[in-house]
């Protein structure tokens, strides 16, 4: 079970990366839902049998737990020392331009409606319709009328930087 | 910049995600640690819950078989002690039920939502009706005990004399009461419904716009 965490978060880490920064709006936050979400993939394990992509069912995963995940109940955890930083704060450091970018269009996902965020983030990363179906529990249609109300409802957050919606 | 530069220049090349260092061993004891952590929170919450009804019910039941107690008294005891019990049994069999109703998050979206909702939705039903699982049971047997002993103490003691205290005893037990009932239904107003509605919300906004897939 180890190695395959291992190997699942290796391979899949910046996917989880983006979910916890999409959905989570301070450090704090970020960190909790991290953890809560490396807690869900661990009991999952057990369950994937190789029917689904190992990303689609990494996502699904992500994904429901942080849709789901209530703010409320995540003091349960004790705060250690952190082992990741998803801080905006970090990044900028590297002085490129496309950073500011990033984060403007972090910013402007986390302002989306949770579902809308999931479909926008799950675009970005280039699935198609039918995966971000499947995760969803959707059908494809109904993906593609969410993307595109949430495209352009991003597209009005982000204020001009996209032309093309 | 068109969506598709956004997605292909920028997202999909963001460097903070290939400069991520975990160190994993790090991560699976800290996943294995809330893992534990987790499953002994829920074992001690129910094991608590069991406990103070079985205590309880023995605390009565011990009581109802000393031998200066009439019958009433006794018989009294003897209920207060199976409402407890009644009380443990129903925490013990509805934890076991929804355990195996609660939500999956290797489930597609809508159906985790869903199961999430239904779990709240019996916690609301659960706290609203706390008076008739929780509260009225041990509460029929305690009215029942304190009559019991009243007659008794009439027999023997003043009115004056028993009176006050057979009020203030009464007077106690509703207010704890009260203050149980009262508590249950704040949580239901400050916590749960504002959860329900939060995720039938979010249950409208996955499945509007088109029909939900069968999985």
């Amino acid at each position: 079970m180890e190695t395959i965490f291992k190997q699942w978060f290796g391979e899949h880490k910046g996917l989880l990366y983006r979910v916890v920064r999409a959905y989570g709006n301070t450090a704090a936050d970020q960190d909790d839902l991290f953890q809560e979400i490396c807690l869900q993939l661990w009991l999952s394990i057990p369950r994937f049998e190789g029917k689904a992509k190992v990303s689609t069912w990494i996502y699904r995963v992500a994904l429901n737990t942080a849709l789901v995940w209530n703010r409320g109940e995540k003091n349960r955890r004790k705060h250690r020392d952190r082992f990741i930083t998803f801080a905006p704060q970090q990044q900028r450091n590297d002085s490129q331009p496309s950073q500011e970018i990033i984060e403007r269009l972090y910013e402007a996902v986390r302002k989306l409606p949770k579902v809308d965020t999931s479909v926008v983030l799950m675009h970005l990363d280039g699935l198609g319709y039918d995966e971000m179906a499947q995760i969803l529990g959707i059908s494809e249609s109904n993906v593609g009328v969410k993307l595109n109300r949430a495209k352009k409802q991003l597209a009005q957050l982000l204020g001009g930087l996209i032309d093309d919606v | 910049m068109t969506f598709n530069e956004l997605q292909k220049n920028y997202w999909q090349k963001d460097t903070a995600v290939s400069k991520l260092t975990i160190d994993s061993d790090m991560l699976i004891r800290e996943v294995k640690r809330n893992k534990d952590a987790f499953e002994s929170s829920v074992f001690w919450r129910d094991f608590r819950e069991v406990a103070v009804g079985l205590i309880m019910a023995g605390v009565f039941l011990r009581g109802a078989f000393k031998p200066e107690n009439n019958i009433w008294i006794a018989g009294s005891l003897v209920v207060t002690a199976i409402s407890m019990l009644y009380v443990a049994a129903f925490f013990v069999i509805d934890r076991h039920l929804q355990r195996k109703k609660e939500a999956r998050h290797t489930d597609p979206l809508l159906a985790c939502v869903e199961s999430s909702l239904m779990q709240v939705n019996h916690q609301i039903w659960l706290l609203k009706n706390v008076l008739w699982w929780y509260l009225l049971p041990p509460g029929v047997g305690i009215a029942l005990v304190f009559i019991a002993v009243d007659v008794d103490l009439f027999k023997v003691l003043p009115a004056k004399l028993v009176l006050p205290g057979c009020l203030s005893g009464t007077l106690f037990v509703v207010l704890i009461f009260v203050g149980v009932y009262w508590l249950n239904q704040y949580v239901v107003r400050k916590g749960l419904m504002p959860r329900r509605e939060e995720l039938e919300s979010l249950m409208k906004s996955i499945a509007n716009g088109g029909d939900v897939r069968q999985s």
